[in-house]
């Protein structure tokens, strides 16, 4: 069907669990790399390329929402770290209008300037916002836009929840020509349980992880600078990490139909999971235990 | 990339530079779309008008053995009232969506209408048409379209027209188009082409369609007619053909467009075929590209004689008229009123785009002063126009007639007239005879008091109309 050939890849997650931060790293990361990178920010907050642009301003998309006015795409990106090609999709005021109809204006307007077909571009990402409450906020996955999707998630059970109703909206979409899901990123792993109880998820909803990104100062560090770690720390281990990871997406192009969990069975896993946990804080220690 | 890719296609606005509202004279017209970018007009002030929800549903309801659903809340679909009224249109029906449907989602509610709809009429199509309520919360259409397309073995088509993306009504027609070949026509490839014509008519009278095929007849061609009264299979005929003539050069437009860049079929530019000399026009046309440029002149030659006869004489001399239709239709009846004997004050047309330029070059060239309002539904504007320029004679789609009636204008309404080939000549001349004959009437409506306030006739008449500011 398509007569591209750049990838487009939506990265999802709950809100606050470092998808722009993780996003932008992996952006910096490929264009490290040599590759043609756009990454589109896909939250009405516009907050998601800021550290690929060293916080400068950016209009956005929606700012030029008019019938007729003849955009070009210098008026709306920004080029970031390394030749990314920084886009925010924009959106109302919080309180008020419909930002989930504006992600869909905004990526419409997006084909209309023919972005892609000019800038031919090798990777697209949408960073998109953290909680899919409406349609609009799954356009990136439906229609056609993204090939893949991949769901950033930490350890906490709110993440994991977010991340399993995510699998909802792709397990709708996908059968119709949405983008299927490339994988998990685990972020934040700090706690020595969290690998294993991602990797737990991540097998019981038909996927894996693709790429584990500890907590690091390095991050937090950069992000202060308004820097990726790319930029700011490009040999400490922790931009390796996102070399990796960003490696990984050009290279793998897998992806599967996610089987999420239903209420009962998400409960019940998290109770097990609250279990395991309890026993490492009191040193149980069981055989075989992989912890 | 392929122009159908898109679930619709550009507005109008976009596609073509499109503007809604405007007031001026055909050679600033003229300059107003000689830059590159045309500034967009807004109206401070402004009647209802139509959208292109309801443009989209004019072309659904007119293919043969279809069903339309119109995923809305029932308001929406009122509209397709007035196209039954219309004349024989297709079954259509509403999802009705309440207010749980608009939170919740409503593919589920849009199966079941389909799949009720297809037991109870076994169409050869169903349209699904979407409205601003799902065009804002993105409700799932396609895989409705999807998984019944396979599970019923019919084409789905859905037309995703918003209401509220484009101000220009007639980007419905362009959305429908769109759909129809899209999903229909099929993925030929441009082979050798058939013997086959394309006729384009789009929401055209079925007299005016009868028309225009008896003269195609009359030259040899074998045609099939696009998208009015079409059969779902006459699509796939389509994109096979030999050339596409258009009834009108506005309207149909955006399925020629579409014919010639995915399938090779080329696209004959023709005026729209309403006057003696139009219709003659629009004949060398099709003779030209064809090559039968004698068969063409020939005929024209002998309905011309006739026609003329039939006329009796007849001669519009002496006569202001102003003309209130869609910009083809407007531009086309211009020419008519003149082959009359009769002079044009004014035009009011819905919209106007680069399609129209090359004709309103040419018309500035004749008669640069000719002022010329852009409105769709705003008769209040037209109301002051024709009062200040106060015509012998107003012609117009039906909508404002009898506002412009009450200014004890002779008017005549084009609605449900045909207009079209010769036979259009003396069916208008016999109308506007009687207009002009019969004036008691009008002169009685002419002392009843208008709707408008005298402080509104003070006021410029583009006193609402302003530029876009960003």
């Amino acid at each position: 069907m398509s007569e591209r050939t750049s990838k487009h890849i939506a990265i999802y997650g709950k809100g606050g669990i470092g998808k722009s931060t993780t996003t932008s790293n992996i952006s910096a990361a490929l264009a490290d790399a040599g590759y043609r990178v756009i990454q589109i920010g896909c939250d009405p907050k516009s907050d998601s390329t800021t550290i690929l642009r060293g916080g400068n301003d950016l209009p956005t998309v929606l700012d030029t929402l008019r019938e007729n006015s003849k955009v070009r795409i210098e008026d709306i990106s920004a080029v970031g770290f390394g030749g990314v090609l920084c886009i925010e999709a924009g959106g109302p005021v919080p309180g008020v209008g419909c930002a989930g109809r504006g992600i869909n204006a905004a990526v419409e307007l997006l084909q209309d300037l023919k972005l892609f077909d000019e800038y031919k571009p090798d990777f697209v990402l949408y960073d998109v916002l953290g909680d899919v409450v409406c349609g609009g906020f799954a356009v990136p996955i439906r229609d056609g836009i993204a090939d893949r999707a991949f769901v950033v998630t930490s350890s906490d059970f709110m993440a994991v929840f977010a991340a399993n109703n995510l699998f909802k909206a792709i397990n709708k979409y996908a059968p119709s020509g949405g983008a299927r899901l490339g994988g998990v990123i685990a972020n934040s792993i700090l706690a020595p349980y969290a690998t294993s109880l991602i990797d737990d998820f991540s097998a019981k909803t038909g996927t894996r992880v693709v790429g584990y990104v500890p907590r690091s100062l390095t991050v937090a560090q950069s992000e202060l600078y308004g820097q990726t770690v790319i930029e700011a720390a490009p040999t400490s281990e922790q931009a390796q990490v996102y070399r990796r990871l960003a490696q990984f997406i050009s290279e793998n192009e897998d992806t599967v139909i996610p089987r999420p969990l239903n209420g009962p069975e998400l409960k019940k896993w998290a109770r097990e999971w609250g279990d395991r946990i309890f026993e490492v804080e009191a040193g149980v220690v069981h055989e075989m235990a992989a912890i | 990339m392929s122009p159908l890719r898109a679930k619709a296609p550009r507005i109008r606005e976009k596609r073509l530079d499109a503007i809604g509202a405007w007031l001026g004279s055909t050679s600033a017209a003229v300059a107003e779309f000689s830059g590159d970018e045309v500034v967009q007009r807004i109206r401070t002030f402004a009647q209802s008008t139509n959208d292109d929800l309801i443009y989209a549903l004019r072309i659904a309801g007119t293919i043969r053995n279809s069903v339309t659903v119109v995923h809305a809340p029932r308001g929406c679909a009122a509209a397709g009232l007035a196209h039954a009224l219309a004349g024989p249109g297709s079954v259509w029906a509403s999802t009705n969506l309440d207010e749980r449907d608009t939170i919740m989602g409503a593919d589920g509610k849009l199966r079941k209408a389909v799949t009720s709809l297809h037991h109870r009429h076994r169409p050869d199509v169903v349209f699904i048409v979407a409205s601003p309520v799902v065009a804002i919360n993105n409700d799932d259409i396609q895989s409705v379209v999807e998984e019944l397309r396979e599970e019923l073995e019919l084409p789905i088509v859905p037309i995703y027209v918003t209401g509220f993306a484009s101000r220009t009504a007639v980007t419905g027609y362009d959305t429908a188009l769109h759909a129809l070949v899209k999903y229909l026509a099929g993925s030929a490839t441009a082979e050798e082409k058939g013997e086959l014509v394309n006729l384009l008519s789009v929401a055209e009278h079925p007299a005016d369609r009868s028309e225009a095929e008896r003269l195609l007849r009359e030259l040899g061609l074998a045609f099939v007619t696009t998208p009015d009264n079409a059969d779902i299979r006459d699509f796939r005929r389509a994109i096979g053909a030999r050339a596409s003539i258009p009834l009108c050069p506005d309207a149909p437009e955006y399925l020629g467009h579409v014919l010639r860049e995915k399938y090779g079929v080329p696209l004959i530019e023709a005026p729209r075929p309403v006057g003696i000399s139009g219709t003659g026009a629009w004949l060398a046309a099709v003779g030209s590209a064809l090559g039968l440029k004698k068969e063409a002149a020939a005929l024209h030659a002998r309905r011309k004689a006739e026609t003329e006869q039939s006329l009796a004489g007849f001669s519009l001399a002496g006569t202001a008229v102003y003309l209130s239709l869609a910009a083809a239709h407007a531009f086309a009846l211009l020419e008519l009123v003149h082959e009359l004997g009769g002079t044009v004050a004014g035009l009011t047309i819905s919209h106007l785009d680069r399609l129209h330029l090359p004709h309103l070059r040419e018309l500035a060239a004749r008669l640069p002063d000719l002022q010329i309002h852009v409105a769709n539904g705003q008769a209040f504007e037209e109301a002051s126009i024709v009062r200040s320029i106060n015509p012998g004679l107003y012609i117009g789609d039906g909508l404002h007639v009898p506002q412009i009636a009450r200014l004890a204008v002779p008017a005549v309404s084009l609605e449900g007239t045909p207009v079209i080939g010769y036979g259009g000549v003396t069916g208008l001349v016999r109308k506007i005879r009687a207009a002009l004959a019969f004036r008691s009437f009008g002169e009685l409506l002419g002392r009843t008091p208008t709707p408008y306030h005298e402080a509104w006739f003070r006021r410029s008449q583009n006193w609402h109309i302003k530029q876009e500011v960003k």
